[in-house]
């Protein structure tokens, strides 16, 4: 009999794997209900504030954020400055995007060319951030809060506080997918199902979803036993005799055994050559870790199989020598980070658009900080540029308003008094405006935060920025953000998103 | 850069408890925010009650009842059980009328014993010996043997060194291997040589050195903290050593801001701490001296006590001095002294160790400061309640306080009952205090105390409760054992041992010894790191491979992401399907244990056999009729291997109940 979806009725008495006639439909549906809840919570219900929260942007469903770890020039990439003399004829620093930002076209020309289709891509220049240890601020992008503060052993990262608000009792794949991180800042105190999924896309199924060379007859020869031989201890609804941390369990390992061979998610894994041909900058036919995890990114979403959010790492920009020689920021060569990069991102945000996601996804790429810009954009003793509180962020998609480029913000040019890119100049939002002046304290200043920019993503995806969840374990309170201000724009000491990018 | 700003919040308001209305505070934040609404306002019963959450998790974990399968009724009045020592005359004495669970049975005590001890399981020779032992002394005897053994070094260091969070590179510090090695090695000697869990605590606060060379330097190098003045370091000095040591985490609360206002339903002592107060206690550690030597990876750091103001390494002025803004906490600026104080001015702070009510030992500092702390620090009774309880937790997996380092000193003498309405924080009181006594008449030797509490019958009680239901009101009497999910080494470790395909591990940075056999013994649970060549067929071909399964099950980093007992779907996958670590070592061919089961002919006892290796147990007949079955059903060694994959992906397996 077919419920209201169209489904067949399950007979919960048989296990639904024991029925091969059952469509891959019910499957998921089955194995969705079995983990829709979390056991461990406190049976209160989560409290919140109750304060007049303002409504959020909510443009999005999903989000892209890329990790540039080692941290990237700024003045070199997002908050391109020409410096005669410096700059490497080769970026083509003539170049200005159909918007009116000046970007580095010859480094990163596939990026160049998505500006020129006129996609919405804007670049954060009034960015500064907190620290200058590549542990420290990592850290701190990643939870979006001091890593000293209150909680932060427990933070989870930003990712997981979306996974809590987004998870789909019906998802099959996990919210969170983190790839080629390998570790670092995950769902802290959170429940396990909003972890992020970590894992390094080579084209192959999730790890582990395989029962090695054995394969699948003997595997389900095998699982059956077990479900069978353990069935005292896995009760049909819960209640086995050493409690519900077993029970859950048993709902995990059923979730476990429904994405081994299963054929819609392996294909949203599979690559295909030509893509990893594409989403590499050498056109190599195996293509790049970093290619290839962003064609996983946009098959992940397209797939629309549960996942939400998606971060992606990418390492090799702490270049404090040599920047513009080697594999560093050189467009003559082909592997250099730059190059890898541009194309992975620049073919990414292709794919998102041209299948109608990129207004439905936020995506952002930034390192830890920046790099120095000397007395005026010159480099280090090394060739290179050192570690930098200023930086640049990018913000594609999401239905931002910034068609063909758009600056947030702006830094000293070359010429002027001020070394270029040193420091915020004209904040290029209101919130930071409400910040210039120095006698203030909290001394926030009047650049776009970490916290800011967490608070963007919230809202950007429908989530209150300003919740506050009682259920860590000091009770203390956590702050979706720190320091959120509760209301529209109404105190400019305090975080809030970037309402600026929507108008 | 702007770290809590101003706490957030909690400004302007005005709490009132039992009848006393509480001065308004004073505040940076209120003239730059203006009054608004305290972040940590909620019900008051619920923070009271603040350990509620904690054990409405584990009531979760437990069993709400046996759906009565026809199983044998196994709860006893408490008046039953038998009396081995004080923790059994507290914990049966407060149970009343509730139904206790009966003792665990022979097989349930030898397999929990021997992880709790060692962290991985008996031998079946050691099972079928224990089983058939008829001496009736005979767990007081396995406990000793257990107990005296290196494979209790290498539990238990693990234990010490999540304790002191010895770890190699953490958001804030680099210890670089050095440093961790030399802190690890000092904290295995120190178990080997039964060094007191006092002189641990004075020698890790106080001394001086190298961290390279004095391993115990390697815990104040992790109050190093960037991005702020040096008063910063001097306040995380202070967090650690009492987080660690007193179980007092909430002075990172009053470092930044007065109790009153924001903890006042939280902790009845701290919400009359004022910052002043705290910076008392800081500034035993205002002469902790730390210089950097050498460059990474051979970053080092002589760690010292500074002699006078302007010396290298050291605060500028030879004080804790309220002059600071910016950094990580908010502005220090210059406030009146207490009424008790140990002079100073109002910009300068003189140290005062704290005092309250059944403890009043505290005081001024003399000359070496870090030493007096220290002094202080171990004839406070905080140190011996928490010890005892942070290692009642390891054994019974719920804390008598619970979480460990939430202490409430005004709130733990059971001859100082705290003011209305406030209860007692324990769950027994009488117990802690009792143990924390205890503790420190056996000299706080570890194996001393872990014997005592195992040797009881609270400790050995069954973990099943059958024929009564089990009330959420029970977990607070400790009327059951609390099965615990085993531990990522722990797991890796069984799977090892019950297959004889033994580890080959070894972090980056060697120790000494080198390679070592068994996951729990790396040096922090992020290790072994190095990866090596990963493209060889067999066990274990590199090293991340098996830090990742053991990973899966949540390890922890001793930084941002605590050791953690939650369940999850990539743990599934790993124990379904791990090649290199896990079906590998469940092959015929590389497993020694495998190859001996094959060679018993009888089906019976083979299938025996392999409970025995991995479950510490024998089938019971649905287990083995179904086993023997399957044994038969194909080629034997294939349906060994089976077996053996359906033994290690049960339910029992996973858990030490």
């Amino acid at each position: 009999m077919k419920d209201k979806n169209g489904l067949e009725s399950l007979d919960l008495r048989v296990p639904f794997w024991k029925k091969p006639q059952i469509d891959r439909r019910v499957f998921f549906r089955h194995m969705a209900t079995a983990v829709g809840g979390y056991y461990l919570l406190p049976s209160r219900p989560m409290q919140t504030i109750a304060s007049a929260a303002p409504a959020p942007i909510n443009r999005a469903r999903n989000c892209i954020f890329i990790l540039m770890a080692g941290a990237p020039s700024h003045i070199d990439t997002f908050d391109f400055k020409y410096i005669p003399g410096v700059t490497p004829a080769s970026f083509n620093p003539g170049y200005v995007s159909p918007g009116g930002v000046n970007f580095p076209q010859g480094l990163l020309p596939t990026i160049a060319q998505r500006l020129d289709e006129n996609l919405p891509i804007a670049f954060l220049r009034s960015f500064r951030s907190w620290a200058l240890e590549h542990q420290f601020a990592q850290t701190w992008t990643q939870i979006g809060r001091s890593p000293t503060s209150p909680l932060a052993k427990v933070s989870p990262h930003i990712g997981s506080v979306v996974s809590r608000e987004l998870y789909e009792a019906n998802g099959i794949l996990p919210t969170f997918m983190s790839l080629n991180t390998g570790g670092g800042p995950a769902n802290g105190y959170f429940p396990p199902q909003y972890a992020p999924f970590f894992f390094n896309p080579n084209g192959a199924a999730i790890p582990n979803t395989s029962h090695g060379a054995l394969g699948q007859p003997r595997f389900e020869s095998r699982h059956n036993l077990l479900l069978a031989l353990d069935a005292p201890l896995r009760p049909d609804g819960g209640g086995g005799p050493l409690g519900v941390a077993t029970d859950e369990v048993a709902v995990f390992n059923r979730q476990a055994r429904g994405l081994m061979y299963n054929p819609q998610v392996n294909a949203t894994f599979a690559l295909d050559p030509p893509d990893r041909t594409r989403y590499d900058s050498n056109g190599a036919a195996a293509g790049n870790a970093f290619g290839n995890a962003c064609r996983t990114a946009f098959q992940l979403l397209n797939a629309r199989l549960g996942t939400r959010f998606v971060q992606i790492t990418i390492g090799g920009w702490d270049n404090h020598t040599g920047i513009y020689a080697g594999n560093n920021l050189n467009p003559a060569a082909p592997n250099s980070v730059a190059r890898r990069f541009d194309k992975g991102l620049g073919e990414l945000l292709f794919d998102l658009n041209q299948a109608g996601l990129l207004n439905d996804t936020l995506v952002i790429a930034q390192g830890e900080f920046g790099r120095t810009v000397g007395a005026s954009g010159n480099l280090n003793g090394q060739a290179g540029r050192d570690h930098f509180l200023q930086q640049g962020v990018f913000v594609a998609g999401g239905g931002i308003n910034a068609v063909g480029g758009r600056a947030i913000g702006t830094t000293p040019e070359p010429g002027g008094g001020q070394a270029p890119g040193s420091i915020t100049v004209d904040p290029g939002w209101e919130r930071g405006n409400g910040r210039v002046d120095p006698t203030l304290r909290p001394p926030l200043g009047k650049h776009i935060r970490n916290e800011d920019l967490e608070a963007t993503i919230h809202s950007a995806l429908g989530i209150d920025y300003t919740k506050v969840l009682y259920d860590d374990p000091l009770r203390r309170g956590f702050e979706y953000v720190p320091f959120a201000d509760p209301e529209l724009l109404s105190n400019p000491y305090l975080y809030g998103p970037i309402y600026e990018l929507w108008q | 850069m702007n770290r809590k700003l101003l706490l957030l919040a909690c400004v302007g308001l005005v709490f009132s408890v039992g009848g006393v209305a509480l001065a308004q505070e004073e505040d940076v934040a209120t003239r730059a925010f203006g009054v608004a609404e305290c972040t940590y306002k909620q019900d008051p019963d619920e923070f009271r009650n603040r350990n509620f959450t904690v054990r409405t998790a584990l009531f979760n974990r437990l069993a709400l009842f046996n759906k009565g399968a026809g199983k044998l009724k196994n709860v006893v009045p408490p008046g039953d059980i038998p009396r081995q020592n004080l923790v059994d005359e507290e914990i049966f004495n407060t149970m009343g009328t509730v139904p206790s669970a009966g003792l665990s049975n022979d097989q349930e005590f030898l397999r929990r014993i021997y992880y709790d001890m060692t962290g991985r399981q008996p031998t079946p020779d050691q099972v079928r010996a224990f089983l058939g032992n008829t001496d009736p002394n005979k767990r007081n005897t396995l406990i000793d043997e257990l107990l005296n053994s290196p494979e209790f070094v290498d539990r238990w260091l693990v234990w010490l060194g999540d304790l002191v969070q010895n770890a190699w590179v953490q958001a804030t510090v680099n210890r670089y291997a050095g440093g961790r090695n030399a802190f690890h090695l000092y904290l295995k000697d120190a178990l080997v040589n039964r060094k007191s869990m006092r002189d641990i605590a004075i020698e890790t606060v106080s001394n001086s050195g190298n961290n390279f060379s004095n391993g115990e330097t390697g815990f104040p190098t992790g109050s190093i903290t960037p991005g702020g003045p040096i008063q910063d370091r001097v306040d995380t000095a202070l967090r650690q050593a009492a987080q660690t040591w007193l179980g007092l985490a909430y002075y990172d609360c009053v470092l930044c801001h007065n109790g009153n206002g924001r903890l006042n339903n939280l902790s009845a002592y701290f919400s009359g701490v004022t910052r002043r107060q705290a910076w008392e206690m800081s500034g035993f550690f205002a002469h902790l001296g730390l210089i950097n030597q050498g460059v990474a990876p051979n970053l080092s750091r002589n760690v010292f006590d500074c002699s006078g103001p302007s010396q290298q390494g050291c605060p500028p002025t030879f004080d804790y001095r309220l002059n600071t803004t910016n950094g990580n906490r908010p502005n220090r600026a210059a406030t009146p002294l207490d009424a008790s104080n140990c002079g100073g001015t109002t910009t300068i702070v003189e140290p005062q160790y704290h005092t309250y009510p059944g403890f009043e030992g505290g005081g001024c500092a003399g000359d070496v400061r870090r030493t007096d702390f220290a002094n202080f620090m171990v004839n406070d009774p905080m140190f011996g309640r928490n010890l005892a309880n942070r290692v009642w937790k390891q054994l019974f997996g719920l804390g008598l306080v619970d979480p460990v380092d939430t202490m409430d000193p005004a709130r733990l003498d059971p001859n100082n009952p705290p003011p209305d309405p406030w209860t007692f924080q324990a769950t027994h009181p009488q117990l802690l205090e009792r143990l924390g006594q205890k503790f420190a008449e056996q000299n706080y030797d570890l194996r001393e105390f872990v014997k005592f509490l195992v040797q009881s019958s609270a400790y050995q009680l069954s973990s099943r409760y059958e024929g009564a239901e089990w009330q959420f009101e029970y977990i607070n009497l400790f009327a059951r054992h609390f099965p615990r999910r085993l531990e990522g080494e722990e797991v890796l470790d069984t799977l090892a041992k019950g297959s004889g395909a033994i580890g080959n591990y070894n972090s980056d940075n060697q120790l000494p010894e080198g390679p070592v056999s068994w996951m729990i013994q790396m040096p922090e649970p992020v290790e072994p790191r190095g990866a090596g060549a990963c493209n060889n067929p067999g066990v274990d071909p590199c090293n991340t491979q098996a830090r990742n399964f053991a990973g899966a099950f949540l390890r922890g980093n001793r930084d941002g992401i605590a050791r953690g007992q939650a369940n999850s779907l990539l743990q599934q996958l790993y124990l379904m399907n791990d090649v290199p670590v896990l079906l590998n070592r469940l092959r015929m061919n590389f497993s020694p244990e495998l190859q001996r089961v094959s060679g018993i002919a009888d089906d019976n006892e083979a299938v025996g056999e392999l409970f025995l290796l991995f479950l510490s147990r024998l089938p019971d007949a649905s287990e083995l009729s179904q086993g023997v079955a399957h044994l038969q059903s194909g080629p034997r060694n294939d349906r060994i291997e089976d077996l053996a994959w359906v033994v290690v992906n049960k339910i029992d397996f996973l858990f030490n109940y």
